[in-house]
């Protein structure tokens, strides 16, 4: 019994909350001082200013302070980290990230001013205490220690019931995580069409043509030859395509966890030359140009150039050439390839462009856009998709 | 008597592979290649095959499109032809959307030759369903997905016979099997499936087997 108390006082987990109780009185103390500083010029030329007028003022400058560096988005990061590392609250959506918003930058402020009033109630109380009870009676000196300790882990236990409400994830974090999630699990499914498309297709049509040829072999050597080439044709570029589609996967594994943007267009146009495409990139935006495109036009320009050399690497031949630039109040985006002269060999009708390009035609349209897919002039193929030039 | 195939499907490569193993058997014979769901519907009133073998995912016209159009034909045109989906993934969504427009049965691209062989000969004869597990299986897999049991369609009430002739149709017996198993003769059963659709308001068996599982009345999972 004693003994649990004494570990639940002093244990390591208390100690760390009582560290944390620490740093606000540290911190507690850093605005006062801070505060002082800027009240004495303030006050200084006039005399006579009575304390009351004084501590109003103090007050005053002591919360614009605390409002200010609160307000901080860093703030509501560093004592996320504070918090999950010292009092050991346990965040459902993750260490809270920067504010971005400004309830949670109130929130902060608010969360901040907790631990600033708890640590400087701590700091300060435990460093007086027992020694005023000890001028008293001796005796009451170590009273005075234990009744510190016992009042920091209440403070603490505290602090820890707030920190949910004031640093957890918001409900718009909530939205964007869960935002994310959908286009994770989105990016999964395409890719999951990807592979059922190419390579599935093409695992069928080697499947019926190996049958074929062994039921047919000893009567027509003939047939036996042109299913040999149309089998070795498929596995070819089922592999490319393949080696295509891991390559978006490792492309999405990439740090940022988001949809690629048009930042990544030179990895995609790097992964699909990987695959065997001979592809040109000509690229007039700038860099300033990318940074300043909102989002979501940008994400889907990025998802418009994958399906499009997705497209091209499954039927088409050829050089392949990217444009990307910025027109006026529009940015355009156009693939244009060699239309594939299906090879009688191959006999591969262009078939399947399927969800994917009639899915950037919806999708495009959706956010205010156009997109036309098909054969244009001298032969060639060309999927272009103009979006307005909105600025993030 | 040769069975006489229609193969379609968008992929060249896939009919050729088709036609060169089924032409290969005795007693089966391809009279007729199309490329998409529309020249099958036209080729399948022209050629009149026994058996439709139907890709599903093609180009103008989709196998599911096609095999409704294939199946209701022209009543005066005398018994339809039986649609075979092929497909390259067995969890295939459309797999089932075909099967309730009207196919006999479906079939894995990749399945090996005997299955194929099997799939056409029995689609022919016509009083049997196709790989009843697998049936079974597509059911239950989509059962997972679907309504509460309590939600299903209950079956309209049958009588002993008919619910004993049911449950073995879900097992994939024709017939003559059903008549030796229950002790009369293939005309009665015959009668009792005629009933067995009617009552059910489907066309044909593998409608009323996938009914059965949906009800719940034969469970997929056993």
């Amino acid at each position: 019994m004693l003994s649990r108390i004494a570990r639940r006082l002093l244990g390591s987990r208390a100690l760390l909350g009582l560290a944390f109780l620490m740093l606000g009185g540290a911190l507690a103390t850093a605005f006062a001082l801070l505060t002082i500083g800027l009240l004495t010029p303030l006050l200084d030329p006039v005399q006579d200013v009575p304390a009351a007028v004084s501590m109003v003022v103090g007050a005053v400058i002591g919360v614009l302070l605390v409002g200010l560096v609160g307000a901080l988005p860093a703030v509501r990061r560093i004592e996320g980290v504070a918090t999950e590392s010292l009092l050991g609250v346990a965040f459902p959506g993750g260490t809270p990230r920067a504010a971005a918003r400004w309830d949670d930058r109130f929130r902060s402020v608010a969360w901040l001013w907790a631990h600033l009033v708890a640590g400087a109630t701590f700091v300060f109380g435990a460093a007086a205490l027992p020694v005023f009870l000890g001028d008293l009676r001796w005796w009451l000196f170590p009273v005075g220690l234990v009744v510190s300790v016992v009042g920091g882990a209440a403070l603490v236990a505290g602090l820890r019931l707030v920190a949910l409400p004031l640093l957890g994830a918001s409900v718009h974090e909530r939205i964007a995580a869960l935002e994310r999630q959908t286009a994770e699990l989105g990016a999964r499914n395409r890719i999951a069409r990807e592979i059922h498309d190419s390579v599935g297709h093409a695992l069928s049509l080697v499947t019926v043509q190996a049958a074929a040829a062994r039921r047919v072999q000893t009567r027509d050597p003939a047939f036996v030859a042109d299913a040999l080439a149309a089998i070795e044709d498929a596995s070819r570029q089922a592999a490319a395509e393949l080696d295509h589609v891991l390559g978006l996967l490792r492309a999405d594994e990439a740090p940022r966890h988001t949809t690629p943007d048009l930042t990544a267009l030179g990895d995609l146009v790097a992964a699909t030359r990987r695959a065997g495409l001979d592809v040109t990139l000509d690229d007039k935006l700038g860099a300033e140009d990318v940074a300043e495109l909102s989002p979501v036009a940008s994400r889907e320009l990025y998802r418009v150039a994958q399906e499009g050399l997705a497209n091209v690497l499954r039927h088409g031949s050829g050089p392949c050439r990217i444009r990307l630039g910025r027109r006026s109040a529009e940015v355009e985006l156009e693939i244009t390839n060699e239309i594939g002269t299906p090879t009688t060999r191959s006999g591969r009708p262009r078939r399947r462009t399927g969800s994917g390009v009639a899915g950037i035609v919806d999708r495009v349209e959706a956010i205010g856009g156009r997109a036309t897919v098909g054969p244009a002039d001298g032969g060639r193929w060309q999927l272009r998709a103009v979006l307005p030039w909105v600025a993030r | 008597m040769t069975i006489r195939v229609l193969l379609v499907d968008d992929e060249l490569l896939v009919r050729t592979g088709l036609r060169a193993t089924l032409s290969s058997e005795p007693g089966i014979e391809v009279v007729g290649e199309a490329g998409d769901g529309a020249e099958a519907v036209s080729e399948a009133r022209r050629l009149r095959p026994d058996v439709v073998l139907m890709d599903v995912r093609m180009p103008r016209v989709d196998g599911i499109s096609a095999t409704r159009l294939v199946v209701e034909g022209n009543d005066s045109d005398g018994q339809p032809p039986a649609v075979v989906v092929l497909t390259t993934f067995e969890n295939d969504d459309y797999v089932y959307d075909a099967l309730l427009a009207g196919a006999r049965g479906f079939l894995l691209k990749r399945a090996p030759v005997e299955d194929l062989l099997a799939a056409v000969r029995m689609a022919a004869e016509g009083d049997a369903l196709l790989f009843p597990a697998k049936l079974r299986d597509l059911v239950s897999a989509r059962d997972g997905r679907a309504a509460e049991p309590s939600e299903r369609p209950p079956l309209p009430p049958l009588s002993e016979r008919e619910a004993d002739v049911l449950r073995a149709m879900a097992r994939g017996l024709s017939n003559a099997e059903i008549a030796a198993e229950l002790y009369v003769g293939v005309e009665t059963v015959k009668t009792h499936v005629g009933s067995l659709l009617a009552k059910l308001r489907v066309r044909d068996r593998t409608q009323a087997v996938i009914r059965a599982y949906e009800s719940g009345f034969v469970a997929p999972g056993l």
